[in-house]
């Protein structure tokens, strides 16, 4: 006579095929199945399953997984947790270095990809203001193409209208020889100013010009048709260093150059990040 | 591969956690097949599988000092293995593979040739020596992927790899009452998964049916 009036669950069974019950759990159930057809169906579908999968062939190895005999050891320290599903953690789980990295790499690949792409672009920027200030020619003055690309609103103190561009302190260039220093107010495009580029020069480029609000300036000795006022020489207040001049030829280029230059390096810089061991 | 004598395999474990890389890839040497076993299981992916093994690896590396001797150093390194398969898995939400589906969609017979190639050598009585034709391996691969993640980790780690259930408690960092529940659960889900379609399977093959 059967003890159980119910039958084992399939938990039950389960255990008890793998013997995982103490040994009285194990004896009760050994003699419920002695008698009870039902449970023994039930434990002969859940053996076959578990045969089953038992049989699966191990898959051939693609390739040796050692690591590379050059191996940066960078170990966790104890405190830290090993990579832990993400399911189980709670929010307050510090990270592991590891599943850090993970998720770094994914989202460090965009935030990589994106910095990328904007010094491809700063890069790009830079050519094209090169080239705008070449056809131009220096006699030019540029004019109203000044603002062909999208970063006007950057001011050169030039020591002379054609001098190369001059990324000094704005006391120095009130000392230079020439006085013709030709500043324009960023006014006109205030928000042009605000590049997305985030690489260093720009945003150097970018305090510069933003804190440039009336700037004293100077008449130019190009016909050009900004609101240039005249003044002899260079107010000190001004905290500004580069200034550029994008009506004029070597402003152009000078700005393009140094764009070409930061975006350049910006593309080597984030490209040159691969995750080599961590 | 022999398999390391326990002695050796500590020495390696303490070697590695003094940052010797050497010694640590003799212990991938020694467990690769199963880390890889057990993540292409988990995945149904080959090259997905390839990718988070090595990356599992690299992991347990940098992590090797947190290995406190004494537990299952397999049962370690494939809870490092099975939670970046895990998250591989959530972040590509894959659905069970396209080849399947001609097999399982329609429940129809399926091409005599194709059948014939089924029966080969077949379960003659012996469990220990049965070979699996590909579409069964391929049947019971879409049913592990159907499972949940939690169940098939246990699965996977019990079934497949050999795990106890202290060692799977161990990789899932659960109790053992958790991953006994898992465990059956997971097989029930199989086993219903397997029937459904077991149509597509030669009469040798098919799962005794309690309702026959």
């Amino acid at each position: 006579m059967s003890q159980y009036d119910r039958h084992l669950t399939t938990e039950q069974l389960s255990a008890y095929l793998d013997k995982q019950l103490p040994e009285e759990e194990q004896a009760e159930y050994d003699a419920h199945l002695k008698t009870c057809e039902q449970c023994q169906q039930a434990l002969a579908g859940l053996r076959q399953t578990v045969v089953l999968l038992r049989a699966l062939p191990q898959p051939k190895l693609p390739r040796s997984f050692v690591l590379p005999a050059d191996t940066v050891f960078t170990p966790l320290s104890i405190e830290e947790d090993l990579p832990s599903a993400q399911e189980e953690a709670h929010p307050v789980t510090p990270i592991s270095i590891a599943q850090a990295r993970t998720r770094r790499r994914a989202r460090s690949g965009y935030g990589r990809n994106f910095m990328r792409i904007m010094s491809g672009l700063v890069a790009v920027l830079g050519v094209v203001l090169v080239l705008t200030a070449c056809p131009a020619g220096l006699p030019h003055g540029g004019g109203a193409a000044s603002s062909t690309t999208s970063s006007g609103g950057f001011s050169s103190a030039a020591s002379s209208g054609n001098a190369p561009r001059v990324q000094s302190a704005t006391n120095k260039t009130a000392a230079s020889a020439d006085n013709q220093l030709t500043v324009t107010p960023d006014i006109r495009t205030p928000d042009q100013a605000q590049l997305t580029e985030a690489t260093a020069s720009a945003n150097q480029l970018q305090s510069a010009s933003a804190s440039v609000t009336q700037p004293p300036v100077v008449s130019a000795p190009t016909p050009n048709t900004q609101q240039v006022q005249p003044l002899e020489s260079n107010q000190p207040p001004s905290p500004v260093i580069l200034f550029f001049d994008l009506s004029q030829a070597p402003g152009r280029a000078g700005l393009g150059i140094l764009l070409a230059i930061a975006g350049t390096m910006g593309l080597r810089f984030f490209r040159r990040r691969q995750t080599t061991t961590d | 591969m022999n398999k390391l004598a326990r002695d050796d395999e500590e020495q390696l474990i303490a070697r590695s956690q003094r940052g010797e890389v050497d010694a640590f890839n003799l212990l991938v040497l020694q467990y690769q097949q199963i880390m890889y076993n057990a993540v292409y299981r988990l995945l149904g992916d080959y090259e997905a599988a390839a990718d988070v093994t090595q990356d599992a690896f690299f992991a347990a590396f940098r992590a090797i000092q947190t290995y406190r001797g004494g537990s299952s150093f397999r049962a370690w390194l494939l809870r490092i293995g099975s939670n970046m398969a895990c998250d591989h898995w959530r972040r590509v939400q894959r659905r069970p593979a396209e080849s399947l589906e001609a097999l399982t969609e329609d429940e129809e017979p399926h091409a005599p040739n194709v059948l014939s190639a089924l029966a080969s050598s077949g379960p003659e009585g012996n469990p220990e020596e049965m070979l699996l034709s590909q579409e069964l391996q391929e049947l019971i691969q879409q049913g592990l992927q159907q499972l949940p993640l939690d169940q098939r980790t246990a699965v996977v780690l019990c079934d497949i790899e050999g795990l106890s259930y202290e060692e799977v408690a161990q990789a899932t960092q659960t109790t053992l009452g958790t991953v006994r529940s898992r465990i059956s659960r997971g097989r029930v889900r199989l086993r219903n998964y397997l029937q459904a379609h077991q149509e597509l399977l030669p009469r040798n093959y098919r799962l005794s049916n309690s309702n026959d």
